[in-house]
Order: C-alpha cells, then structure tokens, then sequence
C-alpha cells in the first residue's frame, strides 16, 4: 500500500486554512502523525477517510485518485475517529455486525467468525450482548478498535486510540496493530501520546499549524534533539527560575531540591548533564528549537 | 448486489434503532392501548357499539387507521428529524458514512428501515383490531378493506412525511425549527386546509372521502388513486430530494446523477397528479357552468308534456343502453316549433324517430315535422346509450354547498349521484336517464320548472342474479328482465339494480318491501326475532298515527324501502321539499343504516339491556324489538328534520367539529309521498306556490324544533327568513338563489304568512280540511292556481288574487306589538272559564296574520317527547288577521285553563318571531262580564304619551369597549362593534354570519353580544347585549333626546333569563347604573337577585334636553349582565 499526498490544502469556510500545502508519502506499516491540537491532524485524517473534500491538491492510493475512486478506497478503509463515545441502541455486537456488514462482509457465517474473534481480540467478548452505549469509556475505546479493523481493511487511521485506555490495554492494542502492520498494510496513527509512536511506527510527521514541519523516522527526529536535552539538579529557587526560562519534561523532587528534565541547547550555568533524548524529547525540541514555537504556548 | 446488501444492512439497523428508542415504544404502546381501548369500547360486549361500524363494515379497520395514521404521523416526524439530527453530531455516523456505499444506498436504507417499523406497528394495531372484529358480537368483517386502507392512507402517508421531514431537515438543519414547521402542516391540514381544493392538502387523508361499501367499493376509486399518488411520489421525490442534500461526499456519479433524475421525475409526477386533481374539479366546474348557460337558453321555452313514457333499458356493465318512447304533447296555446328535452350528457343519442333533432350537452332540442298545434300529439322513440355524467346533477349548487355534504359528518363518503357497476346499478331522476320535458335548472328565475305526471312504463334487461327494484308492478321474467308497470301516473321514476334480497308484508292493502344487499340482513335480523312474525299491528298502528297526523292517506299500492351505498349523495333544490333518497312509493336508505342512530339496532339493544332495568319497569323482550322498530320507523321515515351528526372530522371520531346546533332536513322523510308526488300546484306568475303549499303541509305534519336549539342558534330558521325579508321581496328574493338555506327559510316564513291569511279568512279548523280534502281530489295530476282559487272563492269568499301580488311582490313586511295581556276566571252559566285577552298592534302598513295557540290542559307534560308518530300537542290555534296602523283587543273564552299563549308572527318585522307568555295561577274575579272576539281599538304602540323609551335597537344607544393595543386581543376577540358591521345578513351566499348570535349557558361572552330573546324588550325585535359580569371596564350607554325639560321617573327594562348550568340562586345580580341629570351623576345599584324580568326603577331626577345620559356598567358579579331598554316617564 502506498498513500501519495501532494500539494494538499484544506480552507474551511470560516476561513481556517486547517492545511497548507502538505505533500509526503505514507508507505506500508505504522505511521505516526504528531502535532498540537489544531495542527491539521484530524483535517488530513477526514481527508483521507473521504469525509471531508480537500480545497486543492491530490490524494492517491495505491494510484487511486481518493476524490474519484471513493468506491474502492472506501472498501478499504477503517477508521477510528478521536470523539466515539455514542452509540445508538445497539449491542456490541450488533453494532460490530453493522460495521463489518458496510464493510463488505457478505457472507454470514465468515463475518460471524470475524466478529467474535474481532470481540476476542479487544476483550469484549463477554460484553457482546450488552448496549453498546452502556460499556464503560474503555470498552467503548475498545469497541471503537474493533469496528476500524473488522473486515481486514488496507488502510487504518486511528485519531487518538489510546485514550481513556489502562496502560495494559494500551499495550495491547499496540501489540495489535504491530501485528496488523506487518501485512501490506498503512496505519496511521494520530496521537498526543508521544510513546505510542515511538514504540510501534517506522515512519512519522510532525504537523504544525497545517504544514508538514517533519517526516521522517522517529529516530531521526530524536536525533535532531541530541545534545538538546538536560538533566538539571536544582535547589527551590533554581527550580523556579527554571520553570520560566526552559521547557520542562519532567521534574522529580530529590534530596537536594529538584531533578529536572529540560529541553535547551544550553543550560546557562546550571548544574546539569547531557541525556540521551527520546521521542517526548525530540517533540519538544522540535516544537522549541526548529519551529521556535515555545511549549507553553502550544 | 451491493446495494441491495447495503440498503438492507441499513434499513435493518435503522429499524432496530427506532423499536429501541423510547419515543417510539413509548408512542406507539400509547396509540396501541388507544387502539385497544377504542376497539374494547366499540367491538366487544362491554362496549358501545358504533353506529359506522355496524352499518359498513370497512368502517372498522377504516376508523382505526385514522387513529393509527395521525399518531404515526407525527411519531415519524419526530424520528425522521431524529435521525439527521444524530447523524449530524455524532462521530458514530462517521465511522459508518466512511464505508463503501452510495448516499442512495444509506438513505433509502434508513427509509426502509423507519417505513418497516410503522409497518409493524400498523401490521399489529390491525391485526388487533381483526381479531375484534371477529369476535364482535354486532360488527361483520370484511377483509379486503384492511388493506385497501392501509395501502390508500397509511403508506402514502408515511412515505409522505418521512420524505418531506428529511428534506426539512436536510434544508433546515434545525431539529426545533423542523419539528415546528412539520406539526404546524400537520395541524394545518388538520384544521384548516381540510378540504381546500377538495382535500388536495389532506396528506394523511384524513378527510378525503374514502368510504368502502359492500356494494361498489370505493366511490371514485380514480380520484383516490390520484390524491394518494401525489403523496406518494412527493414522498420519493423528497427522499431523492435528502439523498441529494446528504452531507457526505457522494460516492457515485452515477448514482447522483440516477437519483437527480428520478427525484424530479418523483417530484413532477406527484405535481402533475395535483395539477390533474385539481383540474378535474376545474374541468366539472366549467362543464357545469356550460350546461346552466345552456339551460338559460331555454329558460322561458314552453315545455311540452310528456304523457306517456315507455322505457327499455339493458345495463351493459360499466354503462347502460336505453331505448324511451315518448309520447309528447302541447300543453301551451301556441303550436310549438320546437320541443326541449333534457337527458345525462354523459348519455349518448343514438337515434330519433319520429323527429329531427340536435344534441348539445345535456340538451335534446325535437324539431317535428310541422309545428305541434296547441294540445297536439307527437310520438317519439329515443335510443340512447352510455353512462352518467354526474357533473350534470344538482347545477343549481355551487362547489362550496357540494361539499356541504362532506363537511356535514358525511365526511368518509364520496359523493355519488348515480351507480353504474358491472353488479350495481342506480338511477334516480336527478340525473335525468332518461328523457324528460324541459331543462332542469336555470339561474333565471323558476318559469322553467315544470311537474308532470307521466304514464310511465319500464323494462329492465340486465344480468343474471341481479334484481331491479323501480316504480310500479313488478314482473320478473327470468333472465334478469324485469317489468315495471306503475298504477298511477308518476312525475319521476328511479331504479336500483344489484345483488337484492326482498322481505314483503301486506298490510291493509299496501305491501312494504325491504330490500338490502345480500347478507346484510345480519345488520337487522338478529334484533326482530320476536317481531318478525307480528310486524303488522305494529305497521298498521304507525300508519294510522302518522296519517291522523299529516291527514292525507298513502296513496300507492306499495312501500319499497331500498338500501343503497353510502356514497350515495342528494341535495333538496329550492323547489322542492324532496330529495332524492325519496321516490314515489320508494324511500333509498343508506347502507346498513349508515349515519342513521335509529337504525342502529344493537345500540338500541344495548341501551335497553344497558337501562332498561332502571326505572323497576320491565319490558318484556318483544316490546323492546317493537320500541326500536317503532322509533326507526319514527325518526328515520316520519320526522321532517334531523340532527345532523357532529361535523368536521372523520368517521367515528370527531376533530373540532361542532356540536350540531340546528336540526336539518329529514332526507328520508316519506312526506313527498303524500304530496311532492302526488299532485301539482302551477302558476307562472308565482312558480314557488307548490313549493310554499308543500313546506305549509309538511310543516302541520312536523314537530316543532326544540325552543333551545332556537335559542343556541341565535334565530329561528323563521327569523333568519324574516331577516332576508327586511330588505327584499320574496320575489327577488328567490330570482336572486343566493344561498338556498335563506330561500328555504324565506319559503318557510312566506308559506306560514300566506296560509295564517287564508285560516283568518276562512276559519284554521276549516281551512284545514278543505285543503286537504282538495288535495285529494288533486291525485297523480297537476292543476293551475286558478282551480283552487275559485273553490276559495266559491266556497269562503277569499280570492288569493287579493293577498298574492304583495305577498310575492311586496318589500314590506307587517310589524307587530302584542300588549296588555290578561287572564282571568269568571264564572258563566255556573262553568267556571278562563278568559285571555292583549292587544295586538300592526305598525306597518301591510296587512297581516298571526297565529295564537294556547297550550291547554293540566301540568306535567313536556319533557321528552318521541318524534313524529307521537300525539299531536294539545293546542288551540286560532288566526287573527289585523290590517296595517291598526290595533286590536283580541279576546278568547276558554272552559279549561290555558297554560301559555304562543303568538306566532310568520313574515314579519318580529325577531323573535314567536313570543310566548306562560300564565302562573289564574284568579277569579266574580265581577267580570264574559266576552269573546276581536274589537278594534285606538292605535297604540303600547307607550303611554308620557313616556320615552330608548332600546337597544334605537339609535341612541351605544357601547363602550376598553381599548386594547393587544394584537392577539384584536386577532381573537372581536368587538362587538366589528360584529355589529358584520351586518345582517350577508348576502353574496357566502358568509351566513347573523347580526344576532346564539345564546350559550356557559363561556358567556367578554365582549358585549347581541341575542334575542323573547323576555327582552323590544317593539317588534326583542334584542339585547349581553356579556359576562365582569370589573367595570365595559359599559353601554342609552344617550334619552327629550323635547322637555321636567321631572322624570327613568326605569331600565333588565331581563331576567333562567340561565342553565353553574347558576347560584344566592348570588347577588347587580346592575350599576349611572344617570347624568342636571344636577350632576347618580349611582344606583339594582339587584336582580328576586326580580323578575321587567322594568326596575332607578330614581326620579330633573332633566333637560342635552343633560341625559344612562350608562350601564359590566361591573357585577352576576353570571351575565344585560343591556337593553330605558324608559323616562314623566311626572307631572
């Protein structure tokens, strides 16, 4: 599978020019989509899900034009979209069913198997006879998985999986689309959970006020905040200077004072060392350093 | 495939949703328990059996689809909306709008999936309802109806408003503003537009006349198809319409493009029906006023007489083929060049012998030969053939009073004036089937009308198992022929045609048939086990009452009593006092008794079993049968009116219709048998006189109405006839045939003026039997005026050329003033009698009569009274005639003692137009001379020279209403002004609106209200407003012009009317009256709490010319305060 988007643009009514000129190639495998709210995620995604129409520029999949083969890419897509809470009067597994039947599933008895191994897979298995609207937030999330990936689709875009998920599901659910990836298959993955991309996805972008700021591979990007990152060891007062003047990662209290993780290219005379960065990092280096777009204004 | 697949994972789901959603169960369990309890109340042993459902068996699944639809129709504009609404918000629907299918797809499938719920819900109401319907001890069932109606109401309606809310929706995309706009349509065609364009708007057909009947199924079944067509294709067109407007990006070209053209296929289709519907009702319209052009060609043509008649008619099925041979002659004393038949335009001429001849429309002009000389002769055959062009009947009614007769609570049938079906046939002489003398109406005037009385002779050819039933004696000749060979001379005859059975009994030489369908005798039989073998005591007893009564006996051999199908529709002309449900020696019933309480036979029973036991009387079970026997015979056949039943909604139930105030003609009504088509009274000078004898003869023979139906429509039909007489003669009156309730009502009052004339002259006793005597002798011809004239004048010395010129001609009326009544008891040759006396005064010039009845005789009569049949009132009625400017002290002996005194004023400038005086405990008075007669006295208005009084009526008197920015106040609550401008009497036909309105004993008005009432004072029109008792913010003001200065007593006359429900005897009723007198202003406060209608004294003041001023407040807390009259009698 290979998405190829160019010159795409999208301008709402209202004026919002949500996405500006934003062109890259999304290949096979996991693909992280990274950026502050308002950046354009979730315009690109609805683009690419066929909800929305671009102002200007093309999507094609696998050569496709999405604008006029919006048939076939829609056969295969799945799409979890970031605000899937309600439900109406349906059963989870009816609601699964309804899905899997859009999806092209025609023959009953093969979807049956797919929707309780589907059910299995999210662990709703047990709760596939109760309301779909009275599962708890998780299970909602969950049900949510489990209807984008019902019916084996080719392409998957999830806006913010994870949310409202135990750390153990979350785990789960990324060992899940792990598996998935290694199909040919393109999931995109839009998330504010920094971890979420750095463990599962090979490719990734950074989006920021509706352009493209960084494509590439996490690694790359954490690269990019090498010798940027600082593990600072400061009294009371230090600690509160250092909460004006650098963005702050992480602050654990310690027998000194403070432990602070900060993001700079120097740390003007504080005591502190160099660490290795991580993709968490590497955002807020990018955000600070290369887009100069300071952290708490984002 | 896929979109099938698609469209039904859609509509599946969708459906799931909505038998989920609490609105819809919570919805449709409400209108399921409705349905339950309406069916429990109406089908089974606890309940009630309803009149519809018994007569028509279609009625059952028919009723309760009404109630099924309008429920349903609003539940789906709630989940129609609902379901954009949740599409719009929800990021649920994006999960499903981002899979591969067309907008198409998921629209209609949502479609299916809302229409496959209500389908449900109907498939389970009516399925609830069959099984009533089975069980139900009284209803039959039929089952074809059950879905005929939910195909022809419920389908349409459904597809109807789910497109049309989600196009709203689609285009509003506001829940609440959509909501709002859908329940005001509904409300809409509900309420108001109803039958605009006869029903186009009515989507859910909730007025559309759908009647079913055993006999011929749907009436217009095309005009039906029609109407549900338009809403159904606007329904797809709309649907198409959402699949369009969707906000998701389409998936297909094609598909968009495909629904592009099919939704303006849909929506153009569905306009075109309306388009056609409509001008379908246009077309006739044009049509009917060609053929009144084309009859006012002829309106004054001599008519020829049609002497003999022999008819063939075969019935082919869908139409007939007819064959008259006529035997015509000149009645006129010229020859005639040309003789003017009428036949059914929709019947075709095939051929003429015996004449040359040219057809256009409904018109058949015979030129013969040479001219037909004076009382010459001419034979003519006519072949004919075709079908009935119903647009043809009744020309003289305009659309609005056409549909009357829907608005009138026989809102379910269509209308039809004639039947031709494969199976059924009916032909009444409105439709004129065959060839008949002269046109059928005209808008100039009445000279073309013209009765005859014709030897007809008929024969029937139609199919095998059917039976004709027509005038006459039959014979059936095998084959489906039958021959009709009537006795007497006939002005009409009519014939019915289908799958009849026939009961016969004889009785004293008359034989009465009953034909009904076959296996409608379910409807009657199982209620006259036990009378059916001794029904002839019974008929014979009726018969013998009612003819005491009428005092004419039947003049036929036999009585047919015909059913019919319910569409089945007459008018009665102004001409004339019958319809068509009755013909010589025939009356047509509507099926199963449909619309007709007392044919209702297991109401009946259930009412005697119900309250039979109450009164610890026990009826044996054979007079129970013979009571509703009795009481149908007595209602249905021998009663003039009827009280309509309540109009305005559907069958069964009743949506804003009003309470019937004011009876209605008897259709059925078997008078016409006993004169209509008896005999003829002509005059070319005044073509009404047959008419006005008629109304006379029916009226003796009628009960009299009920005095608070008068009193709730504000005027007597007499007055609303007086009315229209205060500025126009009869004359013009009937030239004009604005609004044939007012000329009926005029013919009513004329009629009762004329004849009054002719009791005084003549004696009423005597009057009475010469006239029927004469009429006897009148049998099965037509005689001119002249005949009875010199019979008067020979026999009484009253030549009507005397009274009939002004009579017809004359704008004015007489006027009277009825005063100083007395009563007392004398002893006279040891009897002890009580004698009566007033004063009569005529104010107008015309001459005049009145009628004064005494009811006699000892108390506690009154109450119900049985209609008809039962014994005549114990009256004495006595004439009295008095010339215009003229007084009259009237005196009457009596041996018994009168308990009230009626004086009936017919024609006149008297509102109300009948005044009655009860007498409380008559004195004796041992002085008085006993007297008896009339003597003519000084003229007097009945105000003694001193006295001034101002009425409400005079124009001095003036009213006071608070002004009010409120527009709603102005929208809702006409003043009194506005109604006072609202005239008398409009007389474009179109507004019947009457300056005096209805008095009601609840709701009292909050503006002031004019009524009349006979314990008003009045000179000749006893009005006066009225109103709540209110704070003192509206007043009424009597302005007194007085020539002298001086020292006056000033009285107000205050009416005192025993109002009904919620009146407390201890409640204070006071009047605030403020008089402005030359030394200032007075308050004065009367209380009518112990008083009695009549003059109340406010106080003696000094007044002069400009000063007087009495003003009435509203100020009270009585129930309704009255303005009317102040007096000022000077004092010396």
């Amino acid at each position: 599978m290979k998405i190829e988007i160019n010159g795409l643009n999208k301008v709402y009514p209202n004026g919002n020019h949500a996405l500006k000129d934003v062109t890259m190639t999304i290949e096979n495998g996991m693909f992280g989509l990274l950026g502050p709210n308002g950046a354009g995620k979730s315009s690109l995604m609805r683009i690419l899900v066929t909800l929305a129409k671009p102002s200007s520029g093309q999507v094609l999949v696998n050569g496709l034009d999405l604008q006029k083969n919006r048939k076939e890419i829609r056969t295969m897509l799945g799409y979890l979209p970031q605000d899937f809470r309600f439900f109406a009067k349906l059963r989870t597994y009816e609601f699964l069913d309804y899905i899997a039947r859009l999806a092209g599933m025609n023959q009953a008895s093969v979807r049956k198997d797919a929707i309780e191994k589907m059910l299995e897979e999210v662990g709703l298995y047990e709760a596939r006879n109760r309301f779909a609207n009275n599962l708890s937030g998780g299970m909602k999330r969950r049900l949510g998985i489990a209807q984008a990936l019902i019916g084996d689709p080719q392409i998957i875009i999830v806006d913010e999986p994870t949310t409202g998920l135990d750390p153990e599901e979350r785990i789960r659910f990324r060992n899940l689309l792990t598996r998935i990836s290694e199909r040919d298959v393109v999931i995109i993955l839009s998330t504010h959970i920094v971890g979420d991309i750095s463990s599962t996805c090979n490719d990734m972008a950074l989006m920021n006020k509706g352009t493209l700021a960084f494509k590439g591979s996490p690694e790359l990007l954490i690269n990019q905040a090498r010798n940027n990152v600082w593990r600072i060891t400061a009294t009371e007062t230090e600690y509160q200077e250092i909460q004006e003047k650098f963005p702050i990662i992480s602050s654990i209290p310690s027998e000194e004072g403070w432990e602070v993780q900060v993001v700079s290219k120097n740390i003007n005379g504080y005591a502190g060392e160099q660490i290795e960065p991580n993709l968490e990092h590497a955002y807020v280096n990018f955000m600070e350093n290369e887009l100069n777009q300071h952290w708490h204004e984002i | 495939m896929k979109t099938i697949h698609n469209i039904l994972t859609v509509s599946k789901y969708e459906s799931k949703t909505l038998f989920r959603s609490w609105f819809f169960r919570i919805f449709s369990i409400l209108s399921l328990l409705f349905v339950f309890l309406f069916n429990l109340g109406t089908q089974t042993g606890i309940g009630w059996p309803n009149g519809d459902m018994v007569a028509l068996p279609s009625m059952i699944p028919f009723i309760n689809l009404y109630i099924i639809n309008v429920a349903q129709a609003i539940i789906a504009v709630f989940l129609a909306s609902d379901f954009l609404k949740r599409d719009k918000k929800l990021d649920t629907t994006e999960v499903i709008y981002m899979r591969s299918m067309t907008n198409a797809d998921y629209v209609i499938g949502k479609t299916i999936g809302n229409v496959w719920v209500f389908f449900m819900l109907n498939l389970v109401a009516l399925g609830m309802v069959a099984v009533f319907n089975l069980s139900s001890p009284y209803n039959q069932f039929s089952l074809a109806p059950y879905f005929y109606y939910f195909f022809l109401i419920s389908f349409p309606t459904l597809l109807f408003i789910l497109g049309f809310s989600f196009f709203l929706m689609s285009v509003i995309k506001n829940q609440a503003v959509t909501f709002v706009i859908l329940l005001g349509y509904i409300a809409a065609t509900l309420f108001y537009l109803q039958n605009v364009y006869h029903y186009l708007f009515d989507y859910m057909a909730f007025h559309l006349p759908m009647a079913f009947s055993d006999f011929v199924g749907f009436g217009f079944l095309d005009e039906i198809l029609i109407h549900r067509g338009i809403y159904l294709f606007l329904g797809l067109g709309f649907i198409g319409l959402t699949i369009l407007l969707l906000q998701r990006l389409s998936q297909s070209p094609f598909v968009k493009k495909v629904t592009l053209v099919m939704s303006v296929i849909f929506l153009s289709t569905g306009l075109g029906l309306g388009f056609k519907y409509i001008s379908k009702i246009n077309a006739s319209d044009n049509h009917r006023t060609q053929m009144v052009d084309l009859n006012n060609k002829y309106a004054e043509t001599p008519v020829a007489e049609v002497k003999k008649c022999d008819l063939i008619l075969e019935h082919t099925g869908e139409g007939i083929i007819g064959a008259a041979t006529l035997l015509l002659s000149n009645p006129t004393k010229e020859p005639l060049k040309e003789i003017i038949l009428t036949l059914n335009p929709g019947l075709e001429i095939t051929s003429v012998s015996g004449a040359k001849f040219t057809r256009e429309l409904q018109i058949l002009r015979i030129t013969p030969d040479s001219p037909l000389p004076a009382a010459g002769e001419l034979s003519l055959k006519v072949d004919y053939r075709g079908t009935i062009d119903e647009t043809f009947c009744y020309l003289d009614m305009n659309r609005e009073r056409l549909e009357l007769w829907l608005k009138r609570g026989n809102g379910i049938a269509d209308k039809k004036h004639a039947f031709i079906k494969p199976d059924y046939l009916l032909l009444t002489p409105e439709t004129r089937w065959y060839p008949t003398a002269g046109i059928s109406y005209s808008t100039l005037g009445l000279k073309w009308q013209s009765v005859q009385f014709t030897d007809f002779h008929l024969k029937v050819k139609t199919m095998n198992g059917l039976k004709a039933i027509s005038q006459g004696k039959v014979t059936d000749q095998g084959n489906g022929t039958f021959d009709f060979a009537p006795e007497h001379k006939l002005p009409q005859i009519s014939l019915a045609v289908g799958r009849y059975l026939s009961r016969s009994i004889e009785v004293d030489n008359v034989t009465y048939n009953l034909s009904f369908l076959a296996g409608h005798n379910k409807i009657f039989d199982p209620f006259f086990k036990i009378l059916k073998d001794s029904l002839k005591p019974v008929i014979r007893d009726l018969r013998k009452t009612w003819e005491a009564k009428v005092s004419f006996t039947y003049p036929y051999e036999r009585l047919n009593l015909v059913e019919i199908p319910v569409q089945f529709c007459s008018f009665s002309h102004v001409w004339s006092g019958a319809g068509e449900q009755v013909q010589p020696e025939t009356v047509y019933l509507p099926e199963g008794g449909f619309k007709l309480t007392s044919a209702n036979f297991a109401e009946q029973k259930r009412n005697t079993e119900r309250w039979g036991g109450h009164d610890n009387q026990t009826i044996s079970p054979r007079e129970n049968e013979e009571n509703y026997f009795k009481r149908f015979v007595n209602e249905v056949l021998l009663s003039s009116k009827t009280l309509p039943p309540r109009g305005g909604g559907g069958p069964g139930i009743h949506f804003g219709g009003p309470m019937p105030t004011q009876e209605e003609i008897n259709p059925y009504f078997i008078f016409p048998n006993y004169y209509t088509f008896i005999t003829y009274l002509k005059s070319d000078k005044y073509p009404i006189i047959n008419r006005t004898v008629e109304s006379y003869l029916s009226k003796a023979a009628s009960e009299t109405t009920n005095p608070w139906m008068r009193n709730f429509a504000g005027l007597s039909d007499n007055e609303k006839g007086n009315i229209a007489l205060q500025d126009a003669s009869f004359a013009e009156i009937l030239d004009n045939q604005d609004d044939p309730d007012v000329i009926s009502n005029v013919i009513l009052t004329k009629s009762g003026f004329l004849f009054a004339l002719m009791k005084g002259a003549v004696g009423p006793d005597k009057f009475d039997e010469f006239i029927h005597k004469f009429i006897e002798t009148k049998r099965f011809q037509s005689y001119p005026i002249d005949v009875l004239n010199e019979q008067l004048t020979g026999s009484f010395r009253l030549d009507l050329n005397q009274y009939l010129p002004d009579w017809y001609n004359s704008k004015s009326l007489p006027g009277y003033i009825i005063s100083k009544i007395n009563t007392s008891k004398l002893k006279k040759d040891d009897q002890i009698k009580t004698m009566v006396s007033f004063v009569i005064t005529n104010t107008e010039t015309d001459p005049g009569a009145v009628s004064v009845s005494f009811r006699m005789g000892g108390g506690g009569r009154g109450g119900f009274r049985m209609r008809g049949g039962g014994s005549p009132d114990d009256n004495i009625e006595k004439t009295v005639l008095i010339n215009g400017k003229v007084s009259k002290k009237i005196t009457y002996l009596f041996n018994r003692e009168p308990r009230s005194l009626t004086v009936n004023t017919f024609a006149s400038h008297n509102i109300p137009s009948s005044i009655t005086q009860q007498f409380g405990k008559i004195e004796i008075d041992e002085k008085l001379q006993a007297t008896e007669g009339e003597e003519l006295i000084t003229y007097t208005e009945g105000i003694e020279p001193n006295e001034i009084i101002l009425d409400n009526e005079d124009s001095g008197f003036k009213l006071s209403i608070p002004k009010s920015n409120s527009l709603i106040q102005k929208i809702f609550m006409p003043s009194a002004n506005d109604s006072q401008s609202a005239l008398v009497l409009r007389k474009n036909g179109k507004t019947k609106e009457f300056k005096y309105k209805g008095m009601v004993n609840w709701n009292f008005p909050v503006e002031w209200t004019l009524t009349t009432n006979e314990q008003f004072y009045g000179k000749q029109i006893r009005s006066a407003y009225y109103l709540k008792g209110g704070a003192g913010d509206r007043k009424a003001t009597w302005n007194v012009a007085i020539k002298l200065p001086g020292y006056y007593k000033v009285l107000a006359y205050i009416p005192k009317i025993r109002r009904g429900w919620g009146h407390d005897e201890k409640v204070d009723e006071e009047y605030h009256f403020t008089v402005f007198h030359d030394d200032g202003q007075d308050n004065q406060v009367v209380n009518m709490k112990d008083n009695d209608s009549g003059w109340m004294e406010i106080g003696s003041y000094h007044l002069s010319p400009d000063t007087v001023k009495i003003e009435l407040s509203n100020l009270s807390k009585a129930q309704t305060i009255f303005a009317d009259a102040v007096k000022l009698v000077k004092v010396n």
